[in-house]
């Protein structure tokens, strides 16, 4: 049932949203229906409720958390407040839109809002609760936004969502925080672990991110400002939203939470602070309001002040006076807001200085509005009265210093002073006060049934005024009893205490405020204040403002747009993360341990260090001639050379072999390249720059340097003698690492040749279809650049390279090599031919490199399934040792076959990658100048 | 027993079927492109089929540990391709008005989703460094791809620059941790850590400059430069691949990385990615708010989302994986969407990257402005859409795991970031059309988009199925 | 006298190797094809790293990684100068500090 009072709003709302665009006239009536229904689920929920039980049903969500729904008297109050108050609303709505303002749209919206308010209210896992409270700010964003054509309507929406919005989230962090705590997010253990909460070292933090969540939806100081904003509203979801649910709902939460969260110091003075001064500052502006509704926001902030302040006070009492007050506020001040809607809608303005004595034309809504005025204000009689004496006793028993025990009390009176003094200026400014001034309409009294919830209202208020405990002692004793959640303390709900200090505060305020109103009224005119120092949107402005200014700075100052300073802050970023986590002393690091010398290693040795001090020479030359870049590449390509000699030491051969074909292919790339590029280098940096740079740099490789220093050898577990122990037997080579790469690597090998072709394939993608302009490059790539010696060595070379991969391809299963150092030879020939030889046009050939490509990869891939069809592990070969002459024995391994593959793609790769752009030097053939033909 | 070739089949018809149309593609008239695509398509559905299809529940290393076919595997690959296959339909209209629907584009999207693939399953250094190659090569060069544009290939330069160093940081470091244990296998590596052999200055040493790789190919603060540079430059369908399937596989090898081979320095690397996710979470936020262009405000929203991921990632244990991998895999779904939809008001000669090209989007196309309110709003972590849950779930992984003060931190940050999400919402809602041009669409995009925009409203409002399938595959992956 | 180089003699050489590449950067942050050298260098510290750890630690499996980053290496250095060339063709300059179009 309980999941029924909330989708029956929601499913209303989307058929509302369907039925309303055709049917315009449907949509009140569904609301109303789907309002009423849930009052109907409600008074079948109220006998339990009433007798002290607690509903609830749940369905789960997700891991540790239901969508759990709880009634007990707190919830089943307000869930009654959204519900009730809702029908009236929509009846009240059905008149107020004009007939340009589509329907469907704004019920939709409203029951969408009525089904989350309702969600939050009868939450009972706590993340149920910030989801629903999500939703109401989003769906109050719909709403105050309705009138989109305004400015000031869109603006109001926005700071609403902004606040409440991000009030949520706050409440969000503050859940979480309880959740961890408790280790629960259901409500009956979150209320049930007060204690264990308040003793928790996160209390104070998950304390100040729930009450951030509650003052910023209650409207309280400093949050307070969105609330006359979002007066743009429509006023029906003034009355709905802004008196009787959404702003209630931070006060509900408090009262929800307060079993958990309340009964500490935190609490007192976060809570009770927060709510006296919104209490007296709210009163006090609201006086100096010219707009009907924006008196009626500031004195909803300052009353939700009043509630907040009561249950600050921290007091069983206090709690059952903030309950009561709380309900009685969302009658007189919904019909209050109904009222100034009204008469905004049949005056056509509600600008007090402009509304004068509407008392003449609309007597029925001005006495209703009058009495409203008059239980706001806490006329005896009325329901205001009796919640807000209760709010004056409390304030008598706050125990503490001594300068907060007078403090509270006079704040009270205070404001109470100003809440007359408002209520009375509502009235006398509305409808007496002389002639109303150039208003647009004429005023009139309006339909019938558009008065009615007003009427509806105002009866409740004076009927609770004066037989409070027959009109609303069970409901307030169930809705106290589950907010405090536990007994009741003893209260009494008359109406004569007889003369006792509360009496006398209410005395006091009613004649202050009296005497305060007219007292303004004679000596400043109240209608010539127009604007007020205290202004929460200009904060709200200069908040944005900062935050705007503070993305531009952080845009500005970071390294964005520019390489090098990305550079530069890459690398420092790398440097000081590793400089912070302290592994940079090398002096802490243990001395090396140099094994002993036989005299072979001494001889190594020699050449080692020969090898190594060319390595670091040519690799620093690189860096400081790179002015020159040809040189510099020549360096970079002999200190791969050396590096290569280093490996040779190592007794890696295979491996030497390899970085000395790559390191070749490289240079001759890089040589193609800068061919093409401008010959002149980029300008030098200022001398400053460059040693700030050199010292950066040099910082950089000594911390580098310094911190190698400290690995040390020490023996280590190695998976080699596994390799070895199988490279025989299994792959049918002795050459380990190139039996490693076919049979046990063969996976990665293919992946190895398929990073190859993609290079490949992507130079020719990105370049292979530009076509230079005709002249681009005359006088460097005239046809008879090459002399002819070079020419004929080159073409020579080109057999004998041929012969070389042959050797290399076939050995290769015994002997370093194989299909990639193949392939990499005979590219290597193929280009030196190409680029000593006549420059041709863009022959046919670029885009037979790709089918090359093709082939390889997938002779590769075909071998490695050829392998698993016949139920061998990928390329795991299966093997045959024919005996060649001159060769000798043939490995006829599948994996020769995938070495074949390897072989065509290395070659396609290299020639396409090295030719292609090579082929740039070419004059088109279509686009062909004088001398661009050979 | 099961075949060796299993684990890897969805890869080999992968790279089998990249071959093919490429070589197909040569020889096909222009007018049978659509035969590629549609070739594309069919292959990207098989490798989802067959892995499914080889879904194990325990986890099964080939070819001599190098990989690992496990449940966390298999989910990733399996969004992979799902994630590739989407961007493809969303991009088809895209790339053929600028002439880019080419068979390369086809062929290089498929080998990045194969680089992806082999991330994701990769068990060893050796493995996890090529699938890396393989996606950051297909990547810079895709991000080049339209020849013409100044934009394009200045941010390809940018990318590959950086993006290169950023690998010779990780391959360094990778080296590092080798020598100090010996071996290239993450697993073996975990012991090695664990029984406490490992050289524990070498360790740290290396652990820095791998995290810092880690954090550039993530695009966490202060490793994010390239972020908002390529997805700005390059053509939009590049932008949706980059924002896309190879988040999953960065969190593949975060995992792989972080969470299995250096486990054992668990107490090292968590605070580094404090560090990382609090700048991230903040400065993406706070710049994002400066932006005019909606492609460099999904950058910087990337970079803040991909801290949230981290913050979720640090607490290092299941929830937190989960919790991460939730993210991961909800900020993938959102912004294929988002870009879906960028790539949906996109022209000829117009590109609708500016926040003001979304103005009265709600007066255009009511429906389109709900699909984009809606993935703003999970950008945002509005409830009850998806982003909601994926934040829930790593703040609450942080709070759990004693993080509290970052978890505050990380509401704040998310609390910045929903105000320039709701700016677009505003420009679309609030504003008045100035192009009022038609948005035209294929059936297929259409109804893709739709689904993409509804399933963060419905995974939001259920979001339990697939946090169930995350902490499984990765209960099951050994992540207990 | 003249010791046997010890792996620790070789890891110097590669982080020598990797401060040089670091240090290229810094110094020339204007022309890309200079960058595009350093991180060769980077790359081939790396190797020497690995090679020289393999080597002492008798494990081939860092051996087979090398060749990796030879091929990995090889196809990067021809991706980035293509997209050098692009570059310079579509913009006209291969100096970093020109690239200012993206920014924000």
């Amino acid at each position: 049932m309980l999941f029924a009072l909330i989708l029956v709003p929601f499913f209303a709302s989307v058929l509302v949203a369907a039925v309303g665009v055709r049917r315009p006239r449907v949509a009140p009536w569904l609301a109303g229906l789907a309002a009423l229904a849930c009052c109907a689920l409600l008074a079948v929920a109220a006998p339990a409720v009433f007798s002290g039980a607690v509903l609830r049903s749940a369905v789960p969500w997700f891991a540790g958390v239901d969508v759990a729904l709880r009634m007990d008297g707190l919830a089943f109050t307000f869930a009654l407040l959204v519900c009730a108050i809702g029908a009236l609303v929509v009846l009240y709505a059905a008149y107020y839109l004009s007939p340009d303002d589509p329907p469907g749209r704004f019920f939709a919206s409203l029951l969408a809002f009525m089904g989350a308010m309702l969600g939050v209210v009868l939450a009972g896992d706590l993340i149920v609760l910030v989801v629903f409270w999500e939703l109401t700010s989003v769906t109050s964003f719909l709403l105050i936004g309705f009138w989109k054509h305004r400015a000031d309507a869109r603006q109001g929406a926005r700071m609403a969502l902004a606040i409440t919005g991000g009030g949520g989230l706050c409440l969000l962090a503050g859940v979480l925080l309880i959740g961890h705590i408790v280790g629960s997010y259901d409500l009956d253990r979150v209320l049930a672990a007060g204690d264990l909460i308040r003793a928790h070292p996160a209390y104070v933090p998950a304390l100040v991110l729930v009450l951030l969540g509650a003052f910023t939806k209650s409207a309280q100081f400093p949050f307070h400002f969105w609330l006359p904003h979002a007066m743009a509203a429509p006023t029906p979801v003034s009355a709905y939203l802004h008196s009787a649910t959404m702003v209630k709902a931070g006060v509900f939460l408090l009262a929800r939470l307060y079993p958990a969260l309340g009964m500490s110091e935190p609490w007192f003075y976060l809570v009770g602070t927060t709510g006296l001064v919104t209490m007296v500052l709210g009163a006090a502006v609201a006086l100096f309001q010219q707009d009907l509704k924006g008196l009626l926001a500031y004195s909803t902030i300052s009353q939700l002040g009043l509630i907040t302040l009561l249950f600050g006070l921290d007091s069983r009492l206090a709690v059952v006076a903030g309950v009561f007050h709380l309900l009685n506020h969302a009658a007189f001040k919904a019909s209050l807001f109904m009222a100034a809607g009204i008469i905004d809608h049949e005056a056509g303005s509600r600008d007090m200085r402009q509304l004068n004595g509407l008392w003449k034309t609309m007597p029925i809504t001005g006495t209703l509005a009058i009495v409203a005025c008059g239980a706001m204000a806490g006329v005896p009689l009325l329901n205001g009265f009796l919640s807000k004496e209760m709010f004056f006793a409390e304030t008598l028993f706050v125990e503490s210093h001594r300068a907060i025990e007078w403090v509270v009390p006079v704040a009270a009176t205070v404001a109470g002073l100003f809440g007359v003094a408002y209520s009375l200026r509502f009235i006398h400014d509305v409808f007496f006060n002389g002639e109303p001034v150039g208003l647009p309409r004429t005023p009139h009294e309006p339909p019938r049934w558009m008065r009615a919830p007003v009427e509806v209202l105002v009866v409740v208020c004076v009927v609770v005024g004066v037989l409070p405990t027959l009109a609303i002692g069970p409901l307030l004793a169930v809705a106290a009893g589950g907010a405090l959640g536990g007994p009741l303390p003893e209260y009494s709900l008359a109406l004569w205490h007889g003369f006792n200090r509360p009496l006398l505060m209410s005395a006091l305020a009613t004649a202050g405020g009296v005497a305060l109103y007219f007292g303004l009224q004679r000596w400043i005119d109240l209608h010539s204040v127009t604007r007020l120092p205290v202004g929460g949107k200009h904060l709200f402005d200069a908040a944005l403002g900062g935050l705007q200014r503070l993305a531009d700075a952080a845009t500005r100052v970071l390294p964005f747009g520019s390489l090098p300073r990305m550079l530069v802050w890459l690398l420092l970023a790398v440097l000081f993360a590793a400089g912070w986590h302290g592994v940079v002393p090398p002096l802490a690091a243990p001395p090396l341990r140099v094994p002993a010398l036989g005299p072979d290693d001494a001889a190594l040795a020699e050449i080692a260090i020969v090898v190594w001090t060319l390595a670091i020479a040519t690799a620093i030359a690189a860096t400081v001639t790179y002015r020159q870049r040809f040189t510099a590449l020549i360096f970079v390509g002999v200190t791969g050379l050396m590096v290569s000699l280093v490996f040779v030491l190592l007794s890696a051969p295979d491996l030497a072999l390899t970085q000395l074909l790559v390191e070749v292919v490289t240079v001759m790339l890089m040589m193609v390249v800068l061919h093409f590029l401008p010959q002149s280098a980029p300008a030098e940096p200022s001398p400053w720059r460059k040693w700030r740079d050199a010292a950066i740099a040099a910082a950089a490789g000594l911390g580098v340097t310094g911190i190698v220093y400290a690995v040390l050898t020490r023996p280590l577990s190695s998976i080699s003698p596994f390799y070895l122990a199988r490279a025989l037997p299994e792959g049918g080579g002795t050459n380990t690492v190139n039996v490693i790469i076919v049979d046990f690597r063969g996976f990665d090998t293919l992946g190895e040749i398929a990073v190859l072709g993609i290079a490949a394939l992507i130079v020719h993608a990105l370049l292979g279809r530009f076509r230079v302009p005709a002249g681009y490059l005359t006088g460097t790539a005239t046809p008879d650049w090459n002399p002819l010696l070079v020419r004929t060595v080159a073409q020579s070379l080109l057999p004998l390279a041929a012969l070389v991969a042959a050797y290399l391809f076939l050995r290769g299963h015994n002997l370093p090599g194989g299909g990639f150092a193949a392939g990499l030879v005979f590219a290597a020939a193929i280009v030196v031919t190409r680029v000593a030889g006549p420059v041709t046009g863009s022959g046919p050939m670029s885009t037979a490199y790709p089918s090359v490509i093709g082939a390889g990869l997938l002779v590769a891939c075909a071998t490695g399934l050829g392998s698993a069809w016949f139920g061998h592990p990928f390329l795991t070969s299966t093997f045959a040792h024919p005996v060649l002459p001159i060769i000798g024995e043939l490995p006829l391994a599948s994996a020769a076959l995938f070495d074949l593959g390897v072989f065509l793609a290395v070659v396609g790769a290299t020639l396409l990658a090295l030719l292609v752009p090579g082929l740039l030097a070419d004059p088109p053939a279509d686009a062909a100048g004088p001398g661009a033909t050979p | 027993m099961t075949h060796a070739l299993l684990p890897v089949l969805p890869e080999a018809v992968l790279l089998a079927a990249a071959c093919t149309v490429l070589l197909l593609d040569l020889f096909l008239p222009p007018s049978r492109r659509h035969w590629s695509f549609w070739l594309t398509q069919a292959t990207l559905l098989a490798c989802a089929a067959i892995t499914v299809a080889t879904a194990e529940l325990q986890p099964l290393h080939a070819f001599g540990g190098l990989v690992v076919d496990d449940m966390l595997s298999d989910f990733l690959k399996l969004l992979s391709c799902v994630a590739v296959s989407t961007m493809l339909f969303y991009s088809r209209g895209y790339l053929a008005v600028r002439g880019l629907f080419r068979g390369e584009v086809l062929v290089l999207t498929m080998l990045a989703l194969l680089g992806m693939m082999v991330m994701i399953s990769a068990a060893s250094f050796l493995t996890l460094y090529l699938g890396l190659e393989l996606l950051a090569l297909c990547l810079y060069s895709m991000v080049a791809m339209h020849r013409t544009s100044n934009a394009a290939s200045e941010a390809a330069m940018k990318y590959f620059v950086l993006g290169a160093l950023a690998s010779g940081m990780l391959l360094y470091g990778m080296s590092m941790v080798y020598g100090a244990t010996g071996s290239l296998d993450i697993h073996r590596i975990a012991r090695v850590i664990h029984a406490g052999q490992g050289n524990g200055t070498v360790l740290l040493f290396g652990l820095v400059f791998v995290v810092s790789g880690i954090a550039f190919k993530l695009g966490a603060v202060p490793y994010h430069m390239w972020v908002p540079d390529v997805y700005h430059g390059a053509p939009t369908a590049v932008t949706l691949l980059i924002g896309t399937a190879p988040k999953l596989a960065a969190f593949a090898l975060t995992l792989r990385l972080l969470g299995v081979a250096l486990a054992g320095l668990e107490f090292d690397w968590q605070g580094m990615l404090i560090v990382l996710s609090l700048l991230s979470m903040v400065l993406g936020n706070v710049t994002a708010i400066a932006q005019t262009n909606i492609k460099r405000m999904l950058a910087y929203s990337t970079i803040a989302n991909m801290g949230f991921m981290l913050l979720g990632f640090l607490a290092a244990n299941l929830a937190g994986y989960s919790a991460a991998m939730f993210y991961v895999v909800a900020y993938v779904l959102t912004s294929l969407a988002s870009f879906g939809v960028v790539m949906l008001l996109a022209r000829e000669g117009f590109e609708a990257d500016r926040i003001e090209d979304f103005r009265g989007l709600n007066q255009r196309s009511p429906w389109w402005a709900f699909i984009m309110l809606l993935v703003m709003f999970s950008l945002a972590g509005v409830p009850p859409t998806l982003g909601f849950y994926a934040k829930f779930a790593v703040i609450e992984a942080a709070v759990g795991a004693g993080f509290i003060w970052l978890a505050v931190a990380a509401v704040l940050a998310s609390l910045v970031g929903a105000f320039y999400y709701l700016r677009v919402v505003k420009v679309m809602y609030f504003e008045d059309a100035v192009d009022t041009t038609p948005i035209v669409a294929r059936g297929d995009n259409r109804a893709l988009l739709s689904a993409n925009g509804l399933a963060l409203l419905l995974f939001g409002i259920l979001p339990q199925p697939l946090m169930g399938l995350c902490v499984v595959a990765l209960a099951q992956s050994g992540f207990l | 006298m003249i010791t046997a180089p010890a792996l620790a003699h070789y890891l110097v050489l590669g982080a020598i190797l990797f401060a040089i590449a670091m240090a290229g950067i810094f110094l020339n942050r204007k022309n890309v094809i200079i960058l595009l050298m350093a991180i060769e260098l980077m790359l081939l510290a790396v190797n020497m790293n690995f090679i020289a750890f393999s080597s002492f630690m008798d494990d081939m499996a860092g051996q087979v990684f090398v060749f990796f980053i030879l091929t990995v290496a090889a196809a990067e250095s021809a991706i980035g100068l293509a997209i050098l060339v692009l570059l310079f063709r579509n913009v006209g300059t291969i100096n970093v500090e020109d690239l200012d179009r993206l920014k924000g």
